[in-house]
This record gives C-alpha cells, structure tokens and sequence, in this order.
C-alpha cells in the first residue's frame, strides 16, 4: 500500500512539479510574494523529495527538517508565513490532481492516492505549525537576552566611580545578569564605588530586595562599595513592613545625593568655578 | 555518554575531584562562574566524605536532554550517614566545627538536589546543573 | 604536591598571594604562617591576595574568618584583595559571608586602605 503512493510520488514528478508552477502563478497569496519568486520550484523540488523520502522510510523527518528550515528563515526575518503554508497546499493539490488524471481508469486507485496525499497533507501541516511556534520561541529568547544585555549598562562616572540604572521588573534571571555584568564592570574599571539608581525598577518587593542584598555583598567582596539611590518611599515603607535587614547598606534618595556622597569618598570636592553657568539652577539643590 | 568516577579518601582527591569537574563543565561551555559554582560544590561534598564517611566516590556525567547539556555529580559513601537531613540541610548547623553552609551552600549552587541518607549504611547525593 | 604560600613585607605590612588550589591542610599551615608573621612586633596590617585562587568554599572562608578575628584579637587589620567575580558570586549565593571582613579589587588598593587606616588611628 505504501508502496502505491512511493510509486505514484515518484513517477508523477514532472507532472506534480508542473502543476505547481502553474497554480501557484495564479495563486493570490504566493504570486504577488517576494520571498520565494526567484526559487519558488526549487522549493517545490525540495519539498517534494523531501516527501519522496518520508514515504520511503515511513516517518517524516527530512519534510520536518525542510519545513523547519523554511519556516525558520521567515520567522527571523520577519516575512509572513502564510506562503509557507500554500506551497504546502499547492503541493498537495498538484499531487492530487495528477493522481486523478494519471488514474482516470482506475477510480478506486486514485481515491486511494488522494487519500494518503491528504494523509501526507495533515502531517505536513501539523509540522509547520509546531515548526513556527518553536521558530518564534527562539526568536522570542534570542530578544529577551539581547534585551537582558542592553538593559543593564554598567557606565563609568568618574575615575573610580560606576553608575547602575536599573529600569523594569527584576526577574531572577535578570538579576543574575545585573550581577555578572556589575562585577565584572567593577574589575574592568577598578573601580570602588556604585551608585544603583533603583528609581526605574516599578515594583520592589521582598525577592528584588533579597538580589539587591546579594549583588551589593558579591560586590563589596570585590572590594567595591555600594550605594543604592532613588528609593521610593513605597519602596522604603516595603522594607521595613518586611522586616527586611539592609543593615550596612548605604541608601540615599536621589542619584544627586549618591553622587555627591560618593564624590566625598573619592575625596573630589563639587564646586562651581566662576560666575553662575547658562543653567544656573543646579548644581547647588541638596 | 561521557562518566568520570573518583575515588575520595583525602583532601588531596577533593582538590583532583574539583578539577575534574571545572574541566569538563568548560568542555561543556559553562560559564566562568557556573564553574566556579560547580566546582565548589564538589569541594563542599567532597570535604563531607572525607569528614564524615573516611572514604567514598564521586562521579561526575555529562547529561543532555532534549537539547540541553547539563552535568550531573553524584557522591556516594558508605558512612555513618546523616542522623537528621533536615537539620543537616540548615544553614549554620554543623557538627564539625565548620561554618555549617557546606550541603546548605552546595544545594544553592546547583539546579537540582537529591539526598538520600541511611543510617549506619552511608550518603548518596545526586546533584544536577544544567547549561543557561 | 605540598604548596607553601610566600608571605612577604612590605613596610610594615604583610602580604600573602595565594596560588592555584590549596588542600585543606595547607591552608590550616598557611593561617599558622600568617599569625606566626603578624605576631611579630611593629607588624601594621596583612593582605590576603585571592587573585589567583579558582576556589573559595566554606572550609576557606571559615579560615579567613579566622584570621581576621585572631588578627583582630592582635590589634593588626586584615584585607582580602582580588577576589574574582566568579568566586564572589558563588560564596554570595551559598550564604557565606565575609562580614566585617576589608576587601579591597587589587593589591595596590589594600595597601593603600590600610596605609589610611593606620593613619586615621
């Protein structure tokens, strides 16, 4: 029985891969697509011998390896992937009506041949859709760890000095990444004070405090000292309703005040030189 | 799939059994400190052997699951084994003098923890860290 | 196989790099070192130099623990210069901490901590 469609699939290749160009220029979604104009029958090629195999070795690993490849290069880029599907669709069909013409005498023969080119149909499409569910799945955690690497900028203030924003939710896995990017920013600069601005960090609640904890203690091993600015006083109200010990962590409430704390550290001193500047209103606000 | 078994009698195989491990977790492409993490958790299940039980082994694999690699260190000693686990497992609590963050501290630095003690008959611990 | 951490002077301080992996034995040998050093008079402060040490469990902890408290005991201040990222972050994630232990990025920078603390005495 297997037997019948390996036949058939292999006999009727000009045939299938003809009717395909000629449906697909008609197609409305496939037609005016840029993407697979210029290799449109290679990619009918591919499929089709691709599906040549599966029937051969009854699984359907090489259609699952074209299809995957296929649906993953759009996904990347963006492109739709509608016309993915209606190669598919086109495929199949073109197989079912050579079937129906190559059998015309035989109608029992040629409804069992449409019968397992639907079978095959079936499975195919299964297979591109869990393809593109797992294609955006990469997509989406490639962007999350781009998104993890440009949401914590260690910046260098001062000789010395090193200033970290923290803007959005704090997950354990982002923590873990402020805390490698913040020590090894502390070794490569050498430097012995930074400032955390959590003014940007919506909710703090007892597990953001606990990795706030942590990533100051893995610091001041380093031999760094910390100082977290910009707590709120929803935020200050959350660690003493927790009972949560910040014991010997420095905190001040504006990055200004860090700043300026800092500064004194270092033994810098902040002072206006000559007569007030263009924006003479700061500078001097305590 | 790839196994290494050593044997721990003295400090000498913990510092060998640690190495062993830092190896291959960077074979596997581990990061700097999953290594460090990982081979400090050895060094504290290790130190446990030679403390308590004089002697046992320490086998390290190489896992891979669905995609995933991970590596695997399994201790195993015929011991005393460990009166109270629970309490075993708390920070603080030590009956050698130590700082008692020993098994505490391995289990935080791994992914996954499994501890199975009988009395008079000895300590299996099978830990698990799988690649970020 | 037996490894013997150098302890040098500099000034009045003392300065001890430890090297690769030390078993557990020398690191006990390696605190008796040290104290016998420190003990000596006119000494004013000790760095510990982590730089190169891959490993820092709680059997090396509890040992710097220690000899900052005996070191304290003899009135000389001690500093732990150049522990890595890696090994930071793991002793913070087991727990450990190095509380009321001075920690300094490097050996010029412990120096100098030590150089201020004795002047501000």
């Amino acid at each position: 029985m297997e037997q019948e469609i390996v036949g058939f699939w292999t006999d009727s290749r000009n045939e299938i891969i003809g009717k395909c160009i000629e449906l697909s220029a008609k197609d409305a979604i496939l037609e005016p697509d840029e993407s697979y104009r210029q290799n449109r029958e290679q990619v009918f090629e591919h499929l089709w011998s691709a599906l040549l195999q599966d029937m051969q070795s009854d699984t359907m690993a090489k259609t699952g390896e074209v299809v995957g490849s296929l649906s993953r290069e759009a996904v990347r880029y963006g492109r739709n992937v509608e016309p993915i599907q209606r190669i598919i669709e086109i495929l199949m069909k073109s197989a079912e009506e050579a079937a129906r013409t190559k059998y015309r005498e035989d109608a029992n023969r040629a409804s069992r041949i449409a019968g397992h080119i639907k079978e095959y149909l079936d499975k195919t499409m299964i297979i591109l859709t869990k393809s593109i569910i797992r294609a955006q799945a990469e997509v989406i955690e490639k962007q999350k760890e781009y998104l993890l690497e440009l949401s914590t900028p260690v910046i260098p203030l001062l000789d010395g000095i090193l200033v970290l924003p923290l803007i959005g939710t704090i997950d354990t896995r982002r923590a873990k990444q402020i805390m490698d990017n913040l020590l090894n920013g502390i070794v490569e600069a050498q430097a012995d004070t930074v400032l955390i601005d959590i003014s940007g960090v919506p909710i703090v609640d007892t597990q953001v405090a606990h990795h706030l904890i942590k990533t100051v203690q893995a610091a001041s091993l380093l031999g760094a000292r910390c100082i977290i600015v910009g707590i709120r006083p929803e935020f200050a109200q959350t660690i003493v309703k927790l009972g949560i010990d910040f014991g010997s962590i420095v905190t001040k409430n504006s990055l200004q005040a860090g700043l300026k704390l800092a500064l004194k550290w270092h033994n810098y001193e902040l002072r206006r030189v000559g007569g007030g500047g263009p924006d003479a209103s700061t500078g001097a606000d305590s | 799939m790839l196994e290494r078994t050593s044997s721990i009698e003295n400090e000498l195989d913990i510092i060998a059994a640690r190495r062993c491990a830092k190896e291959i977790a960077k074979e596997l492409g581990f990061s700097t400190v999953d290594q460090v993490r990982i081979a400090t958790a050895i060094s504290e299940l290790a130190r446990n052997v030679v403390l308590y039980a004089k002697n046992g082994s320490i086998a390290i694999r190489v896992l891979c699951e669905g995609g995933r690699k991970g590596l695997e260190i399994l201790v195993a000693d015929n011991g005393p084994g460990i009166p109270n686990v629970e309490l075993a497992m708390t920070d603080g609590y030590s009956t050698s003098g130590g700082l008692g963050a020993g098994l505490p501290g391995a289990k935080r630095l791994m992914d996954t923890f499994r501890i199975d003690s009988k009395l008079g008959q000895g300590t299996t611990i099978v830990a698990r860290k799988w690649k970020a | 196989m037996h490894q013997q951490v150098p302890i040098l002077k500099i000034d009045d301080f003392w300065i001890a790099s430890v090297q690769g992996s030390l078993h557990d034995q020398d690191v006990i040998e390696f605190k008796e070192a040290l104290l016998n050093k420190i003990m000596q008079p006119k000494s004013r402060g000790l760095i510990i130099d982590l730089t190169v040490l891959d490993v820092v469990d709680s059997f090396v902890t509890k040992t710097l623990i220690d000899i900052r408290g005996l070191a304290g005991l003899m009135g000389v201040p001690v500093v732990i210069a150049g522990m890595s990222p890696a090994v930071a972050i793991t002793l913070v994630e087991m727990g450990l901490n190095l509380e009321g232990v001075d920690t300094a990025l490097n050996l010029q920078k412990g120096l100098d901590k030590l150089r201020n603390a004795g002047k501000e005495r």
